[in-house]
């Protein structure tokens, strides 16, 4: 989180992590799919 | 105002009463201020559960007892002026980078929505039914008594003392204040031991985390103790860092106290003790030295709980022992027998069975974060995908400083989780993912360390800063969602009876029930009303005890009713079922549609209310039904010797 850690080109270790990253979390947050329509339901009051 | 006081005053009387309890193990010094502070929080807290079971079982559980303790236990925090803390050595408010000052951030919001909701009426059903009900009846009787209902009444209770403390010095106001204030103290610890080896924002990251992720949300507000026992794991944590390698002894005794109190607060730290216990023995020589302080330290911090319950029933650990103390001839009978010993084995072992299968061993977090089965309540009130996310970068690091990896104090912390983790998978019966939120700050600490170590290096953290940004992402989503509630409440300025209403399920029936004279104990199906119900109640549960028999197929009426009269039941509160349409069998209900067709109930009210499945995301399709008040007639002929009436039931 300090300035120099964003100075080094991003290696392909670090894009793989960035890949696992996004994939675990897309995969995490697809078992909400069913809260979709309650959550708008809060949202929009109806 | 009282509440308010009550809280600081226990708050001071858990720094202090930690404080004199690591400076007379000698480990009070040479800590930084935070961590000093916060594992003096963490170990009083103990300390605290641990010295109120003594009045409570002698019935002087009383406010003019209480304060005394806490003011007395509070003395010590003089130890924080006499012995100054060591310094830090690290940045101070001044130079705190920008995504530390976000994270601050982002922690005061989620505080000032906890806040908001500690101001509110509680409305968990766990809570109200036994972890705020049980301190209520303490208080109201002066005296800590036995309830011999597995897991929610014959429970180990130390934490579920400091509650009774505060509702006994501050009032109703002053438990969801004390649950705030309790359940953030572990965030802190977590943060101010990561900060022996990590820059104040990567240490702040995971604690923020972690205080937001979905199960603390649900937990840490309310009287769930989960929140809570993370702070005996990381007391245990820092005494098996301290000690690792050691010749000392000290460190070992305060791991004993930390996995002790967990084991006095809930039946699951009993797998804690055995965890690091093992751990223990491995961590240096003289294992038998440090094997027996270790085990006569755990002993005499968690050992309380159960031996009330086998001085009450003969069982030390209500009712899983039952087989033991029914050959020894130890065993009551009233409260526990063969025949409800085997429901209950085929009840767990049916709960347990959605993880059964050695892969479980392996799989269960990765299925439980992606992939949850709907009984193991995950997802909603999970523990977050943080974990899954920093795996591979905490794997990379480890291999990376695999050499040094046994000097390291963070190796027996590592050991200690995995082993409970296995034990629990095991013997854990109900696999629970917020079940495993105690030890998730002992394991995001050598998680988080290995990553940092891993990816040291200038432009090796963008994936890491992505996994914890993406993480909070979700965890504030999850808090507004599960705080809009209370902040309408708190912002709405509407009574609490309309909150309650619209929050918790049944609750319209409690006025009712409040308002109707001579109700000396209630019997209830509802268990989340007991807590506002001003009435003695009992709350049937089928598998956990023998009292009134409430298992399907095994109820029938004239025992039913007899079993009621026993218990010196004066009303029923059941939810309304239709004899007509019915296909029920021997269970409670029918049982109360033929007392009630044979006159030995009588029918005194109908409270209509919302049977909606989730406070915190209810379907606009929510079905109602009735609330049914009986009155318990004093007299029952005999089935057979009336002629039944027709009609709907209870």
């Amino acid at each position: 989180m300090s300035r120099s850690s964003q100075s080094k080109p991003t290696s392909k270790v670090e894009y793989a992590l960035i890949a696992w990253v996004v994939i675990i979390f897309a995969l995490y947050i697809v078992q909400f799919r069913g809260m979709i329509k309650p959550i708008l339901g809060i949202l929009t009051g109806s | 105002m009282t509440a308010a006081l009550a809280v600081l005053v226990l708050f001071g009387a858990c720094t202090g009463g930690g404080a004199a309890t690591l400076h007379a193990l000698g480990l009070w010094r040479r800590r930084n201020g935070l961590e000093r502070t916060a594992l003096a929080f963490a170990t009083g807290f103990g300390v605290l559960g641990w010295i109120l079971f003594w009045p409570g079982v002698a019935a002087m559980m009383t406010p003019a007892v209480i304060w005394p303790i806490a003011l007395v236990m509070a003395l010590g925090n003089g130890l924080h002026f006499s012995h100054p803390a060591a310094k830090s050595g690290r940045e101070n408010a001044a130079t705190l980078s920008f995504a530390a000052l976000a994270l601050l951030l982002f922690a005061a919001v989620a505080f000032s929505l906890d806040l908001v909701e500690a101001l509110a009426p509680p409305v968990d059903a766990d809570t109200l039914a036994y972890h705020f009900n049980l301190p209520r009846r303490f208080v109201e009787q002066s005296a800590v008594t036995f309830t011999p209902v597995a897991f929610s009444g014959a429970a180990p209770l130390l934490v579920h003392m400091t509650y009774t403390a505060a509702l006994a010095m501050g009032g109703k106001a002053a438990l969801p204040l004390w649950t705030l204030v309790s359940g953030w103290m572990a965030a802190v610890l977590l943060f101010a031991f990561l900060r022996r080896w990590l820059p104040f924002a990567w240490a702040l990251m995971p604690a923020v985390i972690f205080q937001t992720m979905p199960a603390m949300i649900y937990g840490a507000g309310s009287g769930q103790v989960e929140a809570r026992l993370a702070l005996f794991v990381l007391v245990a944590a820092v005494g098996l860092a301290d000690g690792w390698r050691s010749r000392t002894l000290n460190p070992i005794a305060l791991a004993a106290l930390g996995a002790g109190f967990y084991a006095a607060a809930k039946l699951t730290g009993l797998l804690f003790v055995a965890a690091v216990g093992v751990t223990v023995l491995i961590s240096g020589k003289d294992r038998f030295k440090r094997g027996l302080i270790f085990g006569l330290a755990a002993l005499a911090a968690g050992g309380q709980w159960y031996g009330w319950n086998f001085y009450n029933s003969g069982d030390p650990v209500f009712p899983l022992m039952f087989g033991l103390a029914d050959t020894l001839g130890l065993a009551n009978p009233d409260y526990w027998n063969a025949d409800f010993a085997q429901s209950l084995k085929a009840y767990l072992a049916a709960r347990s069975s959605v993880i059964s299968g050695f892969h479980w061993f392996f799989s269960y977090p990765v299925i439980a974060t992606l992939f949850p089965p709907a009984a193991i309540e995950s997802g909603r009130v999970g523990l977050g995908p943080y974990f899954l996310l920093i795996a591979p970068f905490a794997v990379i690091g480890a291999w990376k400083d695999r050499r040094r990896i046994f000097e390291s104090p963070l190796f027996p912390v590592s050991v200690a989780v995995v082993v409970f983790y296995l034990l629990w998978i095991k013997f854990g019966a109900i696999p629970k993912p917020r079940h495993l939120l105690p030890i998730i700050p002992a394991l995001l600490i050598p998680l988080q360390v290995a990553a940092q170590k891993g990816f040291a290096g200038p432009g090796g953290r963008r994936a890491l800063v992505l996994a914890g940004v993406l993480s909070l992402a979700v965890n504030f989503a999850a808090q507004g969602l599960f705080s809009k509630a209370y902040l309408e409440y708190f912002f709405s300025g509407r009574n609490s009876d309309a909150f309650l209403s619209e929050n918790l399920r049944g609750y319209p029936a409690v006025p009712v029930v409040n308002a109707t004279p001579d109700v000396r104990r209630l019997y209830i199906w509802e268990r989340q009303l007991q807590y506002y119900i001003k009435a003695p109640t009992f709350f049937s549960a089928p598998y956990s005890q023998a009292l009134i028999d409430a298992r399907d197929g095994r109820v029938t009426p004239d025992r039913f009713y007899a079993q009621l009269k026993a218990q010196k039941i004066s009303h029923l509160l059941l939810p309304e079922y239709d004899k007509a349409t019915g296909i029920e069998k021997d269970t409670i209900n029918t049982a109360v549609a033929d007392l009630a067709s044979r006159n030995c109930l009588e029918r005194l009210s109908s409270t209509p209310y919302s049977l909606f499945g989730s406070r915190t995301l209810k379907s606009p399709n929510t079905k109602t039904g009735n609330m049914i008040l009986w009155r318990l007639m004093p007299d029952c002929p005999p089935s057979g010797t009336t002629d039944k009436k027709n009609g709907r039931g209870g």
